[in-house]
């Protein structure tokens, strides 16, 4: 086990690089740069002020070779400085940390909601089986799934507005923002937040009803449940025993997932619902060709992402014994 | 455990299709899986849909009762008529016409039913020229018998252009965006999967850190990334093979581990082994025996991948990466319906949303009968 | 905290003290954790009026600030309100989408320049300047500070400072691009620097070899005249030749070399979001910021203490407390906040015709009404061909003024209007608008019916007469003439539309054309590079800067100034005195010689005469095929009915770059009730 974690971390040195490649090439795929945008920005005004431009071309260095651009970047990432961001005139980790907490405040909860929802119905929908409460289970998962997300956040917020006549968008209704926090502003932010974890948590939950259910139905169909039916085993334990255990495994395996979902902050669904987490910024930052803070951002969460892989890989071989004695 | 192997044991576990390739004197593979797949009734259901889906969407300028580009200002945001069965007790076909109105303050238009004015409906009736499979022909399935009356049956946009036409027309590329996407991604996923899986070793490991590379690169943001990427000088049609093959980029290595685990397995199957010894090559055990033997699953993993394509195609127009006008696409149109002016207003430009939701049940619950069917534990 | 908080804090304690002793005291004034009812905002509206703010009073009672006649200049700029006399308080709630929306900050507490333009955009009257004079000659012109008048920390604003901002900062080889234009002899880009003179403290002349004839126009101009007066007394430490030995400051502010340093601390424009990012930058605006910009959801601007204007009550300005900017992800958000009743003053994102209908709808529920606004543009969407194109089919056939004048004549302005703006819009050429002091019956509406038979005479006479199978118009290399038709994506929604119906209008003539909405960066590239065929795009120069900015109707100002996208080549040649680009034919010559005068005449009169003339040649040329323009009503504001003195019962807003509304329609005198 010890070799093989090692194995695996070392392997994330050269996918780190190849990564950060990546990245900065993601970003410097569209024609133009940043200061195109700035110039756009005051054609839509009608006055192109060009001694601005200068003095833009000039501090942010867009003169120089791609390579150097690139070597620049990457040398600061080593000593934890990913760079300012041209549009906020902001150090990119100054950025990201203020809207950090509230993404993953707004996933984590969506996350347990779906747990919570999908791990009892996941289990319901195998065990009870071409059930009404499996059809009706697998219905509207179904439906969850097929609903792209922006539709139902919209749907959900003009409900809101027009027949609940609620302030829609944001944190906060108006009359609480300036507020002191108080039970009515608690509410309040409750009564504003549930509408974006529902559309979040919508999805998720009706994937993992699925993905439980057949994984779950898999296992239940191998001879050693019957065996251990034989045994005398009562249907709890013998479900909780081993089916539901080994049915977690692609749950499992996409588990760390969960690490860079927390920190993409939902893009969508902040749009839908204008909330200030790190989605709509990477958004802005692609759209505005705001090259430090978008590619460090691609950098973060991919590397987030391999660490989630890893530490999925680590838990499957916890949770399967197949894997850690093959590991020996 | 060799290496390989021990790799192998990392993914997801697969429930190993144990059944050998077509032989003679029994039932094939192929028809088990048939048969079981009819047992499903949704799943048989949802392939209906899904084929007069796709019928209408080829044949979407026949169909439609008019052509993507029609426009006719006087009915901008007009509403869905309702459509009457029975003319004075007798049966046939009519529309209402429309009376509008202008607000000169907010501008605002507001329509009444106009019940002084029958728009007689038809079938087989003569309209806009359009040109199919390289035949010119006016008729159209159905539509207004009289040429250029409103006829609005999920209404009008800010145009005043058919929503319910343009939905059909959008088709053409939403559906087959998910088609070609697939394509890409099973031939990317098969081919690489199956290399991976036959070969194992080196290769294998290669391939492994390869895929986990891309898995890492978050999909939401690479997409984003790859659509702004795209050079705003393409062409629509090469605008939509990128946004095809961004969207595929990520689907084909879900199915290359689906398909490697599945080779893994088969390799060490008797029949495998039976073909290698009798000095059969390497590329014809795998096109002749070892694909046929997995291609349940992967029908199945592939049908469950399209609804994330025609999905992907409608989130990225929603971020103003995807397609744009006067390309016509499911996201393209719901671009217009995304906003509280047409929600408050005029709902019914979120009617392609009813499409996209449709096609994706149908594709979800095709693939779930699918899978079922190809398991072989399914008794 | 105003005054009337605390005692309606006060009268609230006492009636839970009168009520009995039973009283969770817990609930304090009714701002306890468990009370679900919002607790009392900031700056609730409705003080009594004195001569200053009553937090600024508490301010000086405590010792902080000097009472306020010292803050004040001797004589402060008397600003009558619009309609009735303000009282202190109340915050303006409105929105910002971001960093990049910078021009919004400008329009709201950024317009502030040295002379400014009325209200109603008729003169240019004086502002921070107390006085201005131009000789006879128009050689020298004087302008008078306001003595006494301070910086928001404090310091005084002096000639001083006008001067280290013209020849410390501007004409700074390393720090400026060098005098504009319209400072120089002439007012052409060639012409010798104007000498500015410090008279005395409180006096300045800028002297010119040959007089400029714009420039009180300019000088009325918020972004022209802020790099004339940069506080002097807080930049000079940061001047890589007066502020001594920079290397630690360089350091401390992780800037690259001094002149980076320079601009992180006095940004290079107000559009830039450094300048609401350094809360250390005096400022002479009626609002500062208290923290920096990018903190958070939200960006505030406080009361400049300093400030120096008054109501004709001797009562310092400005009325509001404070403008809080939500910052939201979109456009989308902005209409969300209007139709909550979220914005006090807000006519920015989402002012445009399609979303007029639903805003009010929602009058009556969010508490605001609509108020309607004048865009001086020449045209909502006009229709530019590069004439300067690289591939010389294209650009014989886009220079022959038969191809334009069909092209016009082939489209339904009609329907565009019908289709696209509700009808709300008129056929009309780019052209000066009515009221503009310019108007050009001719260049405004000749070719503006819809005749396809003219149309197809005059495509005919351009030399493309002959046709292929399909109908289309064969060009003179044998082969079908087709052009791409790109717009902006993102700067309004109409462009789409817009390019949709043009294109298949002129289909019917034999031109085809490929519609591509570009993302506006690339765009702007693209145009910049002149490797674009034909676009849309706002027509700009409708109202009274016309004579400041023609660039629809002479092509003066290369890309990436957008506009002058018709005759980049030209335009080159212009802007280098014939070094570059590509040498126009006699009339365009005779436009830039005429443009040329009115830069050095004084004369308003002689001015206008001049610029008939240009216009007559631009009439003659027909450069750029205008659509439609919007009638008055189509662009618009949302007011809460608590905001008060918004100068638009009498007289609609005027709206550009050059009328940066709301700022010209003095904010400070805004105020709100409760």
């Amino acid at each position: 086990m010890g070799r093989y974690v090692l194995r695996r971390l070392l392997y994330l040195i050269p996918t780190i690089f190849l990564i950060s490649a990546v990245s900065f090439l993601i970003i410097q795929l569209p024609p133009g740069s940043y200061l195109d945008t700035v110039i756009a920005e005051m054609a839509a005004e009608g006055r192109v002020d060009e001694t601005r431009i200068a003095v833009l071309e000039q501090r942010y260095g867009l003169d120089e070779p791609l390579h150097v651009q690139y070597l620049t970047w990457i040398g600061g990432m080593l000593h934890g400085d990913f760079g300012e961001s041209f549009l906020w005139n902001a150090p990119v980790s100054e950025l990201i940390g203020s809207r950090l907490l509230l993404s993953v405040a707004i996933s984590l909860c969506a996350l347990l909601v779906t747990w919570m929802l999908a791990f009892p119905i996941g289990i319901y929908s195998a065990v009870r089986r071409y059930s009404f409460g499996d059809y009706a289970f697998t219905m509207v998962g179904f439906v969850g799934l097929a609903v792209p997300e922006f539709l139902l956040g919209l749907g959900l917020a003009y409900v809101a507005f027009t027949w609940f006549g609620q302030d829609v968008g944001g944190l906060f209704s108006p009359e609480f923002q300036d507020s002191a926090w108080n039970l009515g502003k608690v509410l309040d932010l409750l009564s504003n937040v549930w509408m974006p974890i529902v559309v979040v948590g919508a999805a998720g939950t009706a994937a993992l009803i699925r993905t439980l259910r057949s994984t779950l139905l898999d296992e239940l169909a191998k001879p050693y449940v019957d065996t251990a039916r034989a045994k005398g085993l009562t249907e709890r334990r013998l479900l909780l025993k081993y089916p539901v255990r080994m049915a977690l495994g692609p749950f499992l395996s996409t588990v760390g997932w969960v690490l860079p979902a927390l920190v993409s902050g939902e893009v969508v669904v902040s749009i839908v619902f204008n909330l200030p987490t790190t989605g709509p910024l990477l958004l802005q930052a692609l759209k505005a060709q705001d090259m430090y803070l978008a590619g460090s951002f691609i950098m973060i969460l991919s590397l987030l992402t391999v660490l989630g892989t890893l530490l999925s890989d680590l838990l499957l071989a916890w949770s399967d014994p197949r894997i850690r004695y093959g590991n020996r | 455990m060799r290496k390989a192997d021990r790799v192998a044991t990392m993914t997801p576990p697969v429930p190993s299709a144990s059944a050998g390739p077509p032989g003679d004197g029994q039932a094939s593979q192929r028809r088990l899986i048939w048969r079981r797949f009819r047992r499903h009734r949704v799943a048989m259901v949802s392939l209906c849909v899904l084929a007069v889906a796709y019928l209408v969407a080829i044949l979407s300028p026949f169909v439609a009762p008019s052509s993507a580009g029609a426009y006719d200002a006087d009915y901008a945001y007009a509403p869905p008529q309702r459509v009457h069965v029975l003319d004075d007790g007798r049966l046939g076909l009519y529309v209402y016409g429309y009376r509008s109105d202008t607000d000169p303050v907010s501008l605002a238009r507001t329509f009444t039913v106009d019940e002084s004015r029958k728009i007689p409906l038809g079938f087989f009736v003569r309209g806009e020229p359009y040109s199919l499979f390289g035949f010119e022909s006016d008729v159209h399935l159905f539509g207004p018998q009289r040429v250029g009356d409103p006829f609005y049956l999920t209404g009008a946009n800010s145009q005043g252009q058919d929503v319910f036409s343009r939905t059909l027309h959008a088709a053409r590329i939403s559906m087959s965006v998910g088609l070609v996407g697939v394509f890409l991604s099973f031939v990317l996923g098969v081919l690489i999967g199956g290399v991976s899986g036959f070969f194992a070793g080196r290769v294998d490991t290669v391939i492994q850190r390869l895929i986990e590379f891309i898995i890492a690169v978050p999909a939401i943001p690479l997409w984003m990334g790859l659509s702004a990427a795209l050079p705003p000088g393409w062409s629509t049609l090469q605008i939509y093979f990128g946004i095809t093959i961004i969207l595929s980029l990520i689907g084909w290595t879900g199915l290359a581990r689906v398909v490697r685990g599945q080779f893994l397995s088969l390799r060490e199957e008797e029949f495998t082994v039976a073909a290698r010894l009798d000095g059969v090559g390497r590329l014809r055990i795998i096109v002749r025996h070892l694909l046929p033997s997995c291609a349940g699953y992967i029908i199945a993993a592939l049908t469950l991948a399209i609804p994330g394509m025609i999905l992907g195609e409608t989130t990225l127009s929603f971020l103003g990466l995807g397609m744009q006008p006067p390309a016509v696409s499911w996201g393209v149109l719901l671009q217009e319906g995304q906003n509280l002016r047409a929600l408050s207003s005029a709902p019914w430009l979120l009617f392609p949303g009813l499409a996209v939701v449709l096609v994706v049940l149908a594709f979800n619950f095709l693939g779930d009968g699918l899978r079922d069917a190809a398991d072989p534990y399914e008794r | 905290m105003t005054e009337s908080r605390r005692s309606g804090g006060a009268t609230r304690r006492d009636f839970l003290r009168l009520s009995g002793a039973f009283v969770a005291v817990s609930a304090g004034a009714g701002c306890g954790f468990f009370s679900t009812e919002p607790a009392a905002p900031q700056g609730a509206a409705g003080a009594a009026k004195g001569l200053e703010a009553p937090a600024l009073a508490a301010r000086v009672q405590a010792g902080e600030l000097p009472p306020v006649a010292e803050r004040l200049p001797k004589t402060p700029m008397v600003v009558t309100p619009a309609s009735t006399m303000g009282v202190y308080g109340g915050t303006w709630r409105t929105a910002l989408t971001g960093p990049g929306d910078g021009f919004w900050l400008l329009k709201t507490v950024g317009y502030e320049p040295l002379l400014r333009w009325d209200p109603v955009g008729n003169t240019v009257v004086p502002n921070v300047a107390e006085s201005f004079e131009v000789s006879a000659d128009g050689r020298t012109v004087t302008l008078r500070l306001r003595s006494g008048m301070r910086w928001s920390d404090g310091e005084p604003f002096t000639a001083d400072d006008l001067a280290f901002s013209y020849d410390d900062v501007l004409q700074d080889p390393e720090l400026g691009g060098g005098a504009p234009a319209w400072l120089r002899a002439g007012g052409k880009s060639d012409g010798e620097p104007a000498r500015l003179d410090v008279v005395d403290p409180h006096t300045v002349r800028l002297v010119f070899a040959e007089p400029s004839g714009q420039v009180l126009l300019y000088l009325a101009n918020t972004e022209e005249t802020y790099d004339l007066m940069r506080p002097a007394h807080y930049l000079r430490q940061f001047h890589h030749r007066l502020g001594g030995d920079l290397t630690a400051l360089v350091a401390q502010a992780q800037a690259s070399d001094p002149v980076d340093l320079f601009y992180r601390k006095a940004s290079s424009g107000i559009g830039d979001v450094v300048h609401w990012q350094n809360t250390d930058l005096p400022r002479l605006t009626a609002w500062m910021p208290s923290a920096p910009f990018g903190q958070g959801n939200e960006f505030v601007v406080e009361r400049n203490p300093y400030y120096w204007k008054t109501d004709p009550e001797g009562s310092q300005l400005p009325y509001l407390d404070a403008i809080r900017y939500a910052v939201v992800q979109d456009n989308q958000a902005v209409l969300q906040m209007a139709l909550n009743g979220e914005l006090d003053l807000h006519q920015r994102h989402i002012n445009d015709a399609t979303n007029k209908p639903v805003v009010v709808d929602n009058e009556a529920r969010g508490g605001y009404r609509v108020y309607s606004t004048v865009d001086t543009i020449c045209n909502s969407a006009t229709l530019f061909f590069n004439q300067g194109h690289t591939d010389p089919t294209l650009r014989s056939v886009f220079r022959s003024k038969d191809f334009r004048v069909g092209l016009s004549l082939a489209m339904d302005r009609a329907e565009i209007s019908k289709v696209v703006y509700a009808g709300q819009a008129d056929p009309w050429q780019a052209a000066p608008l009515r009221d503009s002091g310019y108007y050009h019956e001719r260049l405004a509406t000749q070719f503006t019916e819809f005749d396809l038979a003219q149309a197809e005479a005059h495509l005919d006479r351009a030399g493309l007469a002959g046709r292929d199978a399909q109908g289309r118009r064969l060009g003179p290399d044998g082969q079908p003439v087709t052009f791409v038709l790109s717009y902006p994506l993102g700067i309004q929604d109409a462009f789409a539309a817009i390019a949709e119906l043009v294109r298949g209008q002129w289909a019917n003539v034999g031109i085809t054309v490929e519609v591509k909405g570009l993302e506006r960066s690339f765009f702007n590239s693209q145009v910049g590079a002149k490797g674009h065929d034909a676009y849309i795009f706002v027509g700009q120069g409708g109202g009274p800067e016309a004579i400041v900015n023609p660039i629809s109707y002479v092509p003066f100002a290369p890309p990436p100034s957008s506009s002058a996208g018709y005759a980049p080549t030209w335009a080159e040649w212009y802007a280098s005195g014939g070094a570059e680009g590509e040498e126009p034919p006699e009339p365009t010559k005779r436009q830039f010689a005429l443009l040329d005068e009115i830069r050095g005449t004084v004369d308003a009169g002689r001015q206008k005469e001049l610029m008939t003339q240009l216009l007559d040649i631009a009439a003659d040329e027909f450069y750029v095929i205008g659509t439609v323009l919007v009638r008055p009503g189509a662009f618009w504001g949302v007011v809460s009915e608590k905001m008060h003195n918004l100068r638009d019962a009498e007289q609609t807003v005027l709206a550009s770059s050059f009328f940066p509304s709301p700022g010209i329609t003095c904010p400070e005198q805004l105020y709100l009730t409760t």
